[in-house]
């Protein structure tokens, strides 16, 4: 006997970031997916741009690691709502313990929440969490072919924040060639060049956020007044 | 190995179908995989061969559909299928793009004896 299903098999992943994409627009707090290889430079991104930011914007963060604190550690001296999301050998986060990460978190005092999620290239591109905007972080010595190798992750995020750009003349990365490989596969995406550690490149992705907030809001302010 | 966590989601939705229609052995199971899922047909098999151990799937057929990555130009309107990975309308040299096909996981059909 054939049993006709038809059934998505990520559609409760889905429904629920559907849930949580309604609570963002609700507390008109934004959310920010990070997602790249493991040593790309995530936190370090986070450590330069938390203290940045936090003038402006109140800021949450969700630290998704498959084991230890020790991302999580190293951004707790900003005292900011900050959920520890251990996955326990799952290489990424999904939209249930993100929905219930953000149920722990002070949503209404919030702006902007960063979610840094498992460091792999592939299963989070594929797991909505109802971020408002996915960030692919690539660094240089991870080689200028990930684009091409990584295709769904490199065609759903807002924005490539290139890191260890200081590194360039001592590693394999043509820069050209990834721009190419990049232009050809998602050629609206901007690239933001970045050497995290010295602080080159941050006041422009400062900027970006500073606009995908603004964008954000308004699309909110739209949806209110249709 | 991402494989192995899509065919984990899969055997979740397998053991509901089988359960709701009382099937006590699923003999066959059909999928439908978009290519920009990046799944290695062999990778997919060898998860399923492993995950279905002991449950009311074990030793079922895997039969598997690709969908092509299908795109549509959201200047010109024109639909295209997406070839060496190259997202760039040839009529009108657009790089703003709807997915249309290309990302699916669809537990199609489920098989099986009650």
């Amino acid at each position: 006997m054939d049993y006709k299903v038809m059934k998505k098999v990520l559609e409760a992943n889905e429904f629920l970031a559907g849930d949580i994409r309604r609570l963002l627009a609700e507390k008109k707090t934004v959310m920010f997916n990070l997602i790249s290889s493991p040593g790309s430079g995530k936190t370090t991104i986070l450590e330069k741009t938390i203290p940045l930011l936090s003038s402006k914007y109140k800021i949450g963060i969700i630290e998704g690691d498959v084991e230890t604190e020790r991302d999580a550690q190293r951004l707790q001296r900003f005292d900011l709502p900050m959920v520890l999301i251990n996955t326990h050998g799952a290489c990424h986060l999904d939209s249930e313990t993100v929905l219930s990460a953000l149920q722990e978190m002070p949503l209404d005092d919030l702006d902007i929440i960063f979610v840094e999620n498992v460091g792999n290239l592939v299963c989070p591109a594929e797991f909505d969490i109802g971020e408002n905007g996915k960030i692919a972080v690539l660094s240089t010595p991870e080689g200028d072919d990930k684009p091409q190798k990584y295709p769904l992750l490199f065609r759903e995020c807002k924005l490539v924040l290139l890191n260890k750009i200081d590194l360039l003349s001592v590693v394999n990365f043509s820069l050209s060639d990834f721009c190419e490989d990049l232009s050809t596969l998602n050629g609206s995406i901007p690239i933001l060049e970045m050497a995290a550690t010295s602080g080159m490149g941050v006041d422009e992705w400062l900027q970006w956020i500073e606009q995908a907030v603004q964008e954000e809001r308004e699309a909110w302010l739209q949806e209110t007044n249709c | 190995m991402h494989e192995l966590t899509m065919i984990n989601q899969i055997f979740g939705l397998i053991e509901e179908v089988a359960k709701e229609h009382d099937i006590e052995k699923v003999t066959r199971v059909k999928l439908q995989v978009g290519e920009l899922r990046q799944f290695i047909p062999s990778m997919l098999h060898f998860a399923f061969e492993a995950v279905s151990k002991g449950t009311v799937a074990q030793g079922a057929q895997l039969d598997i559909d690709y969908i092509p990555i299908k795109v549509r130009c959201k200047n010109c309107d024109n639909t295209f299928d997406v070839k060496e990975q190259t997202y760039i309308c040839p009529i009108c040299d657009g790089c703003d793009l709807d997915i249309v096909t290309g990302k699916e996981v669809i537990l199609e059909t489920v098989e099986g004896d009650t």
